[in-house]
């Protein structure tokens, strides 16, 4: 049987689908007895989802508009 | 989160290619925040800004080369990582990211028979969304990644952040596969804990 400790440090690699085989199906094992790892690895999971679509730092008018406008001069050289 | 979404890849890179300035707009609107939160893992907070501005202009004048074999979004953030690096070498780091506890081995997050015991239960109703639609976590998490070690900042960025492949990564950072794993899941996993202790306390 897996421990905890194993399992919460694979978290990782089951949500990137980095296990082997026999990993997984043990891992899943213990996800099915254990409420409390079941916890951790859906938090992992969301705390993943939120990164890939949280903004960090929007970009201000004016970078827009420069990059923009460097945008349309080299499209008009080419 | 802008307010329509961008075509689909073929189509965008061909619009582009073809001087749409108007949805050259919406791309830098919706890859700059992640390709900033790259630039900063990897050379700072200082020339952040200045490494994104750089990146724009290389991959403006790269456009016309690109062959989609990548994701668009990819490609902006190898560029972003690539000029990072660049600059670092130049410069050295003005700033010292405050060091995270390491201590990996003595988690007290297990109870004495080694069952685990951080999560926290109320935390089961909210979806992803739920998540999302709260900016003082948005903003929590933002503030405690950036105390992250730096190998750990680095990873977390052009992974989860970024989206990109392992092997990528790997090449852009110099490190082995095993090794960014380790420090991928140290890097989620303290992530975690900021996550399950805002939902917990609703304290950053
Ligand atoms: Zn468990």
């Amino acid at each position: 049987m897996l421990s905890c400790k194993h399992t919460i440090a694979q978290g990782t690699d089951y949500l990137d689908k980095e296990l082997g085989f026999w990993r997984k199906v043990e891992m899943k094992m213990h996800l099915m007895i254990c409420v409390n790892c079941r916890r951790y690895v859906k938090q992992l999971k969301q705390t993943v989802v939120m990164l890939s679509k949280g903004q960090f730092k929007q970009p201000s008018e004016q970078q827009v508009e420069q990059l923009k406008q460097e945008y349309q001069d080299v499209a008009s050289k080419q | 989160m802008t307010e329509e979404s961008l075509p689909s890849e073929d189509e965008l890179v061909e619009r582009l290619k073809n001087n749409d300035a108007a949805l050259f707009e919406r791309v830098v609107k919706e890859y700059h925040s992640s390709m900033f939160a790259v630039a900063y893992s990897i050379a700072g907070p200082a020339i952040a800004d200045e490494v994104v501005q750089e990146a724009w202009i290389s991959a403006i004048n790269a456009l016309h080369k690109f062959e989609g074999r990548s994701a668009l979004k990819s490609w902006l953030i190898r560029i972003t990582a690539n000029e990072a690096k660049t600059r670092l070498r130049k410069e050295s780091r003005s700033v010292s990211l405050e060091a995270v506890d390491e201590n990996w081995a003595t988690d007290t997050r297990f109870t004495e028979k080694g069952h685990w015991a951080g999560g926290n239960p109320e935390w089961d109703i909210s979806s992803p969304d739920d998540l999302l639609a709260a900016d003082e976590l948005q903003d929590c998490v933002k503030k405690h990644m950036v105390k992250l070690p730096d190998n750990q900042q680095q990873i977390i960025n052009l992974r989860d952040v970024g989206g990109l492949d392992m092997d990528t990564i790997c090449n852009i950072l110099e490190i082995t596969a095993s090794n960014a794993r380790v420090l991928l899941h140290r890097a989620r996993d303290k992530m975690q804990q900021v996550v399950a202790r805002f939902q917990r306390t609703g304290e950053c």
